[in-house]
């Protein structure tokens, strides 16, 4: 074995490069894999194909989106992103090997996919930009081969003059990648003037490539020159993309020039500083906070809510959306009234996170209004969060979500026009034919377990203009619309103590007599045996059902409040989890929400 | 996924063959299930090529026979029924005053079926245009993806864009409008980070302040002056809500508007306290065919959103004096909506100066969300005014403009899913008489139609392409050097 490895050791390395790709992204970041594969919709046909292609970079884009449509299962995306930084470290080398590296210096191949791991780091960057970047080092390979195999200029200028808009129409940008590599690779190759003038006139034509193509394109310059697909957001181009670029150009003739030595502890320590830095490197790339509201989301998809509990549990959700994912997550295993203030309460945000205009947060607060029955804006939430995607693209969740409210609420034209779409693509086909198969039929939708109790629970008669001021009141309509809503009944009785708002809560709480219950859930107890001592001494004579153990907690907090209202000890469990703690000390919730403004539209 | 390869095969085992007019077809009483639906329509000469698919369900192949009653013929086959470009116009030529009648066959199981004929009317008025100009946009609420202005040759399927919001990132356009089809001069409006109105004349942009202090919004909804002299705006506070229940979507009202013309040579407002009342919401300007008369909008000035459902407008007018610039000194109300209950938003006075086109809703100034939306024509000589029932649906039917002869209109629609708005042309006689209208025609239309996720807003015909320089101009929208606007 040890001799295979150390006959192999470039492969081995190469591969463990390859799986450790596959395992990062199959395991914690595989929540990473959903968010990038919801944020666009691939779907067979001559038209998204020219679509696609009949951009700069056209086809590397639509290979990525083709390969990003399985990261829909996890384990295919890992897989394939383990893949592509294999082919990238394994091309790196190739193509230093062939400029004159040596072997010597093989452990340095791995920087640039490394770079561009930790540039990856950043969840807007394509998959678009690392298949360039393959086609670039393809492509700087077979320069090298025609310089090898042909004497004199003519070969080599014909092959720049075909591959130059080939390979940016192809592969967008990245012609760039390749052209700077072929001036580097030129310049060390043969210092003449002629020379010299010959590369300078490769550049140049590559640059005026881009540049007429400019003209043809309803694009800003700096988009053309910086790859249109390989960034999600257009506005800007970012500097790693660029440092990755210049370093991919580079490379394999900076390792060309190092020395040769026959060193073993030169490749030993070599290995160990990449992999200490490359470690650290793409750990420290991949902000936590952002990613862990990714994986809410990824969990809400998923419906994995005993998963979004226990993340909570571990790491107080702390955010408008991560703290209303959690209260979904309650929701749904209908313990929010119970335990709702054991979990850090931002007030109603936490509820219902402001509308933001971005592809983000909108998705789960869609699935809150979905699962409420509130279905036009469920239908609102999921459109706007898939016309707010930067570049463009449609995405697959969200248009089957904006189907399920099309078919609720039996337009189903619209949805048939969607279903239509979704036929043509990979993993939402089977639904796609399942849906159009139930269209019109009235019976099959309605005894559909969650289209059947949707309908059940939308607002039929009484329409009102959505206003985030008015939650309570459009939550009293759908729950007096059908008292079986018990999500309803439970976000009207949150929204109430998260906005402490007291009055209305005792006016709203009796209303859980007509709601499924074994018991009156605790943080109404806390409420309730807070609000009756107040006015009275003796606990025995609550005419509540409440029960003992939660009596004594909600007395030990009321007397130790009582004797110090700034005891540290309130802070601890089991005080910070009463609902009096989060009414007397906390100060979430004391400025009610702002009325969300009326949109504008000029 | 898998139907979708088998379509290919098939497909393509079907492009292998021609088809051959059948022979011994069973005939069908009744008229085919065809999308579009073109059965009886009018059209003008030389329009794009009625393609069109088959609507009964499953099939093998089709094959269409066009025969002119004033000679010559055509066929075609497959399963999408697409006819040669320069055959069609040739057919619709000589075909001019006369019907082009369709024999369609369709092959079911094996078998050849043959329905009844139809007729497609072609009409002796000329378009005189050269296609259409219109905003694509996906029907949304407030956040906006791709869009952009494009135009249409009506004589072919071809589609160009004359801007798009990849250019500037964020941007959005709307209300692309020229005078009287023309496009030597034309105006739209760009929200977003980089806000202004652009006029562009002869060639020469001009990019204004989106807003000015002495008004109460940016400048919307123009209409130029017969003379080129002006454009009149309405400036508005315009805001969005969401309704709840199923039927209904978003519901868009101005809690502020006025009215106003804009003189481009001097870049100053002519500003009447008569259009700017504090009372009233006054909108959609647009200019008689002469210029001497600016019709606009105005409904009373309720609080809003709790009365949102009182808002009714009516169709009014001023007299305007283009020499000098100046306004009369009365409204006077052409056509009273509110006394039927109802609100008259969007007047397009037709060039020859005989009718008034407006679309009439239950309640508000954007109809475009409204299903029970219908577009009503009045008759300025004999003041009488009725729903165009030939061209109307029971959904949404709204936003319309003339071509030049005053003998075609566009207009867009909500009818084929509810949602998605399309675009319909339809002919009026010199009696009055409204033709059956017909959807904009498409290359493979159900398949164009289906794959097509954005609405069509504010069409408007365009006598020859319009030249604009897209790529200056998105640089100029990002460059923030804008014209600021005075009043007089």
């Amino acid at each position: 074995m040890k001799k295979l490895i150390s006959k192999y050791w470039t492969w081995t390395l190469s591969i463990l490069l390859g799986v450790s790709v596959y395992l990062f992204w199959a395991y914690p970041y595989k929540s990473v894999l959903s968010y990038q594969e919801q944020y666009q919709l691939f779907l067979f046909g001559e038209d998204y194909f020219l679509e696609r292609i009949s951009l700069p970079g056209g086809l590397a884009d639509y290979l990525a989106e083709f390969l990003t449509q399985f990261y829909y299962i996890p384990v295919f995306g890992a897989a394939i992103l383990g893949v592509v930084f294999f082919c990238l470290q394994r091309l790196t080398w190739v193509v230093s090997r062939r400029c004159g590296a040596d072997i010597q210096w093989f452990p340095l191949s791995f920087i640039p996919a490394l770079i561009l791991w930790m540039y990856m780091g950043d969840e807007n960057v394509l998959l678009c930009f690392a298949i360039s970047l393959l086609a670039a080092l393809e492509f700087m390979l077979h320069y090298i081969i025609v310089c090898d195999h042909t004497k004199g200029y003519a070969a080599k200028a014909l092959y720049i003059l075909l591959c130059v808009p080939l390979v940016y129409w192809l592969f967008g940008a990245n012609v760039l990648t390749f052209i700077g590599f072929v001036a580097f690779y030129e310049l060390k190759r043969e210092k003449s003037l002629s020379n010299l003038s010959l590369t300078s006139q490769f550049v140049l034509y590559t640059l005026l490539t881009i540049l007429v193509s400019s003209y043809y394109l309803q694009y800003p310059l700096f988009r053309l020159y910086g790859g249109i697909n390989y960034y999600r957001y257009p506005a800007y181009i970012p500097f790693l993309q660029i440092t990755t670029m210049v370093l991919f150009a580079v490379f394999p003739i900076l390792t060309s020039v190092l020395p040769k030595m026959k060193m073993r502890i030169l490749e030993i320590t070599e290995i160990a500083i990449i992999a200490v830095l490359g470690f650290y490197g793409v750990k420290a790339s991949f902000n936590p906070q952002k990613y862990d509201l990714i994986e809410y989301d990824y969990l809400v998809r998923g419906e994995q809510w005993n998963k979004i509990i226990i993340k909570a549990k571990q790491k107080p959700a702390d955010t408008p959306m991560s703290v209303s994912i959690v209260n979904l997550a309650l929701s749904q295993r209908e313990e929010l009234a119970d335990r709702l203030f054991e979990f850090y309460q931002n007030g109603a945000e936490g509820l219902f996170p402001s509308f933001t205009r971005d592809m983000v947060s909108p998705v789960p607060t869609s699935e809150i209004f979905y699962r409420l029955g509130m279905i036009n804006d469920a239908e609102r939430y999921a459109f706007e969060a898939q016309e707010a995607i930067p570049n463009y693209r449609k995405s697959g969740r969200l248009t089957k979500r904006i189907i399920d409210c099309e078919i609720i609420n039996g337009h189903y034209g619209v949805a048939r026009k969607h279903l239509k779409r979704l036929q043509k693509s990979m993993y939402y086909d089977t639904w796609a034919e399942n849906r159009l198969a139930m269209l019109k039929n009235e019976d099959a939708i309605n005894a559909d377990p969650v289209y059947g109790k949707l309908r059940a629970f939308r607002e039929k008669k009484q329409d009102f203009l959505f206003s985030d001021q008015e939650m309570d009141q459009m939550l009293g309509l759908l729950l007096t619309g059908n008292m079986e809503n018990k999500m309803a009944y439970e976000y009207l009785i949150c929204y109430e103590l998260l906005q402490k708002d007291l009055d209305r809560f005792m006016d709203y709480y009796p209303l859980g007599q007509y709601i499924s219950y074994n018991h009156i859930p605790k943080a109404i107890q806390e409420i309730l045996i807070g609000n009756w001592m107040k006015t009275h001494s003796n606990p025995s004579s609550i005419p509540y059902s409440v029960d003992s153990s939660t009596l004594n907690a909600t007395l030990n907090f009321m007397s130790l409040y009582t004797k110090n209202p700034n005891s540290p000890d309130l802070n601890l469990v089991p005080y910070v989890n009463n609902a009096w703690h989060y009414m007397l000390i906390s100060n979430s919730g004391m400025e009610k929400k702002e009325k969300e403004k009326m949109k504008d539209i000029y | 996924m898998k139907n979708y390869l088998l379509n290919i095969v098939v497909l393509l085992a079907i492009c292998s063959c021609t088809v051959s007019q059948p022979e011994n077809a069973e005939l069908v009483n009744e008229q085919p299930p065809i999308y579009p639906d073109y059965i009886g329509v009018t059209i003008p000469v030389e329009i794009a090529p009625l393609d069109f698919d088959y609507n009964g369900g499953e099939f093998e192949v089709m094959y269409v026979l066009a025969k002119g009653s004033k000679g010559g013929e055509l066929s075609a086959g497959g399963t999408t029924i697409e006819f040669d470009i320069d055959d069609w116009h040739e057919l619709t030529r000589k075909n001019q005053g006369g019907t082009i009648s369709m024999t369609v066959y369709v092959k079911k199981d094996g078998k050849w079926k043959q329905y009844q004929d139809f007729n497609v009317f072609v009409s002796n008025y000329p378009l005189e245009e050269w296609g259409l100009t219109y905003r694509r946009i996906a029907p949304g609420y407030e956040v906006y993806g791709k869009l952009g202005l494009y135009q249409r040759d009506l004589s072919n399927f071809d589609e160009t864009p004359i801007i798009e919001n990849t250019s500037v990132a964020g941007a959005c356009f709307n209300c692309h409008t020229s005078n009287r089809t023309n496009p030597d001069q034309f105006t739209f409006h760009v929200r977003g980070d980089h806000g202004a109105t652009m006029v562009q004349q002869n060639g020469n942009r001009e990019w204004l302040k989106a807003r000015n202090d002495s008004l109460h919004g940016s400048m919307v909804y123009p209409y130029w002056h017969p003379s080129g002299k002006y454009c009149a705006y309405s400036t508005n506070q315009t805001h969005q809500s969401f309704h709840a229940v199923r039927g209904e979507r978003i519901e868009v009202f101005d809690q502020a508007s006025d009215v106003f013309v804009y003189d481009p040579n001097t870049h100053e407002l002519l500003l009447n306290t008569l259009l700017m009342t504090p009372d009233h919401y006054e909108t959609y300007p647009v200019f008689s065919p002469d210029g001497k008369t600016l019709y606009f909008c105005s409904s009373d000035a309720k609080p809003i959103p709790s009365e949102y459902k009182e808002i009714r407008y009516n169709i009014c007018k001023i007299d305007f004096n283009a020499e000098n610039g100046t306004y009369g000194e009365k409204i006077d109300t052409v056509f009273n909506a509110s006394i039927l209950g109802k609100s008259a938003t969007h007047p397009r006075p037709s060039y020859d100066g005989k009718y008034i086109m407006f679309t009439l809703s239950d309640y508000g100034c954007f109809p475009i969300w409204h299903n029970e939306a219908d577009n009503w024509i009045l008759n300025l000589k004999t003041g009488e005014a009725k729903p165009m029932k030939e061209a109307n649906s029971s959904q949404t039917d709204s936003w319309h403009n003339w071509n030049i002869n005053s003998h075609w209109f566009v207009f867009t629609s909500r009818r084929g899913n509810g949602l998605y708005t399309r675009l319909y042309l339809a002919q009026i006689d010199d009696h009055g008489n409204i033709s059956k209208p017909f959807l904009l025609p498409q290359k493979n239309p159900a398949a164009y139609y289906d794959a097509l996720i954005d609405s069509y807003n504010t069409p408007d015909f365009t006598s020859r392409k319009v030249e604009f320089d897209s790529r200056s101009a998105a640089h100029e929208i990002t460059s923030e050097n804008r014209i600021p606007t005075i009043v007089k």
